[in-house]
């Protein structure tokens, strides 16, 4: 086990290293840079003043000097700072890490919470009109754009209760039920979405596990139906399920944007879209870096997953 | 800085920015408020929902289109909502120094191609009069009313006598069915920009113009457009104060960066200064008359309307009384709360 979690932060740490090269060429191929957009704005460009501002920023110099400038600083824990703000970026970017953070992890819990019973009720009672039921509700959360339902949300709050959730971020420490409140509902428009996917996966994976041998064994041998499908169906039927919570909640992290914007959350997504579009590098160059590190996390854990729940894994390298 | 009735106490990138009383304010017992909060809020639906909600006192000016306005009203029948001007105005940019729009004939084209009244029930579901230059009365001072726009580009009692008449001009400019002129029209990428532009494409491929749609974010669009980065553009241009004076030298005259669409006319420049110098109101009324029509006729800048907003507050909000543009009652210096 400690070989098979060894190779893969190694894996996990060369990644990092591609993604950033890959993060760093793609922000400088875009057109234009910030001291472009700042001057013809101003409706003029001096070229001197425009050279003066481009030394100041660093960008002038060559790009493998820049690059290897801001590994240094991600090494040493200075993220730089934000052109647009003229401050440090870790100080621009921190409060907008949890709030992207918590939204991501309770959308995906409310997906899994919804969309692993269901599947499993749904693969049980296959053909049923339960499981036609079931199947429908998880089409209509496929069917949904997140953003659309978080619109409805809203619309239907304010017409039958003449209320929205809070126009800016509550913290928990502030009060911690209008926080709650204010994380509850664009989790739950973001994790019927996800539930939908995690329920048609459960369906058939364990669809597919309930027709090996070893479950028609279980079942000759008078073991309960509770035991054969959750203690041996549904552990075996998991591990594509684990693999696309995974990957739903890597997306998550980056795929907000809308969410964010409709519920007013002063989230990583929103304010990345903002940087992007100011050619903000130190920002997008950390906030992208921050969304590769939790993707890569995040796969790096269900990979561990995997090897919990699956012994081959485990011993097979 | 400094010497406004309210100074700032926390901002919130993206979220807030929330100001309180400035104690030492030079006139003795105003503001009257206690403290502000202007939120951020990007989607259309959830600030109308937040104004709905009472999450909100005020709705920022230039946000509430007249449906938007009615929908309001009948959801919370008691909040106040007051017509007035923008003076903001939908037009048409094209870039002179490059082909095609160097050609008049084009320009012509197109702003007879496009219906201004039809836009305005479509587009602004009828909050937004027909107008040139400056805004007509009884929003504006000094814009031409609708019965002087009568033979103007774009003007005509039958829109398909005007589309004719740009097919024509198409024509005498080269183009053809078989030639159809290919376009990329710009526009901001905001809401109100781009529902705008959806119906001048739609227009002008009815004469042979078959234009696609580019949105251009707000951080790129104002320097795109002065340096004259583009062909042709589906445009706002808001005007501070009602007054020929600010709206031509910023907007027509020859080397103003705002000047979007390179337009350089000396004679034009020269009844701009005359107008600006002329004492006898009704003289000075009559010239500015007369640069409206010159600048339509030259398709400087077609106009297509002018856009009013539907102000809404909440019936505790007292003394915020709009004027004659979104950008000027914003000190907040007389207005309080009965709540």
């Amino acid at each position: 086990m400690k070989t098979y979690v060894a190779q893969r932060l190694v894996i996990a740490l060369l990644t990092l290293l591609g993604m950033s090269m890959v993060i760093f060429a793609l922000l400088r191929l875009a057109p234009g840079d910030i001291v472009d957009i700042l001057f013809s704005t101003a409706g003029y460009v001096s070229p001197s003043e425009k050279q003066a501002i481009m030394k100041e920023l660093g960008i002038d110099r060559p790009y493998w000097v820049q690059y290897l400038d801001w590994m240094r600083q991600m090494l040493t824990g200075d993220l730089g700072k934000s052109y647009r703000y003229d401050q440090p970026a870790w100080q621009i970017i921190r409060p907008l890490v949890p709030v992207t953070l918590e939204l991501a992890a309770l959308s995906t819990l409310f997906a899994v919470l919804i969309g692993v019973p269901t599947g499993v009720i749904s693969a049980v009672r296959q053909d049923t009109t339960l499981d036609y039921v079931l199947r429908l509700f998880s089409l209509a959360g496929l069917s949904m754009p997140a953003f659309w339902l978080a619109m409805v949300i809203i619309l239907g709050l304010v017409t039958w209760f003449a209320w929205i959730p809070p126009l800016s971020y509550v913290s928990p420490f502030q009060d911690l039920k209008l926080h709650a409140v204010q994380f509850l509902l664009p989790a739950l428009a973001v994790g019927y979405r996800s539930s939908a996917l995690i329920m048609r996966i459960t369906r058939s994976s364990l669809l597919e596990v309930m027709r090996e041998d070893y479950i028609r064994t279980a079942w000759a041998k008078g073991q309960s139906g509770r035991v054969v499908i959750w203690r041996h169906a549904l552990k075996n039927a998991l591990l594509p399920v684990v693999t696309v919570i995974g990957i739903e909640f890597a997306f998550l992290i980056g795929g907000l944007v809308v969410t964010e914007t409709v519920f007013n959350l002063p989230g990583v997504a929103r304010f990345l879209v903002q940087a992007i579009l100011w050619r903000d590098y130190p920002i997008v160059q950390n906030l992208v870096m921050f969304i590769a590190v939790v993707v890569i996390l995040s796969n790096l854990l269900v990979d561990m997953l995997y090897g919990v729940l699956d012994p081959r894994v485990r011993y097979g390298g | 800085m400094g010497t406004g009735p309210f100074k700032v106490k926390e901002w919130r990138k993206g979220e807030y920015v929330e100001y309180v009383k400035n104690p030492d304010y030079f006139v003795k017992g105003r503001p009257y408020l206690d403290g502000l909060k202007y939120f951020v809020i990007l989607e259309r639906g959830t600030r109308q929902a937040a104004i709905q909600a009472g999450k909100l006192d005020v709705s920022f000016p230039g946000e509430t289109s007249k449906t938007a306005a009615e929908q309001l009203k009948k959801a919370v029948p008691q909040l106040v909502i007051t017509p007035f001007s923008q003076n903001v105005a939908d037009n048409i940019i094209m870039n002179m120094k490059k082909p095609p729009f160097d050609n008049v004939k084009v320009r012509l084209a197109v702003s007879h191609a496009i219906d201004r009244r039809a836009l305005i029930q479509a587009v602004q579901q009828g909050g937004a009069v027909v107008g040139a230059g400056l805004a007509p009365k009884p929003w504006g001072f000094w814009g031409l009313a609708e019965k002087d726009l009568v033979g103007l580009p774009g003007y005509g009692a039958k829109p398909a006598d005007e589309k004719a008449l740009a097919r024509k001009l198409m024509g005498e400019a080269g183009y053809s069915r078989a030639k159809p002129l290919k376009v990329e029209i710009v526009t901001r990428a905001i809401a109100v920009y781009v529902d705008m532009a959806s119906f001048v494409i739609n227009e002008l491929k009815q004469v042979g113009i078959e234009a696609t749609l580019k949105q251009i974010e707000t951080a790129q669009w104002h320097a795109m457009a002065t340096r004259g980065d583009y062909q042709i553009g589906a445009n706002l241009t808001g005007v501070g104060p009602d007054d020929p004076d600010a709206n031509y030298y910023e907007n027509y005259a020859c080397g103003s960066p705002r000047n979007y669409s390179q337009y350089c006319n000396e004679e034009v420049m020269k009844m701009f200064d005359a107008q600006s110098q002329e004492l006898d109101p009704k003289k000075r009324l009559a010239l500015n008359f007369a640069i409206q029509k010159r600048l339509e006729a030259d398709a400087a800048r077609p106009i297509l309307d002018w856009k009013l907003d539907y102000f809404t507050v909440w019936p505790h909000v007292k003394n915020l009384i709009p004027h004659q543009s979104i950008y000027n009652f914003g000190r907040m210096q007389e207005v309080w709360s009965d709540r």
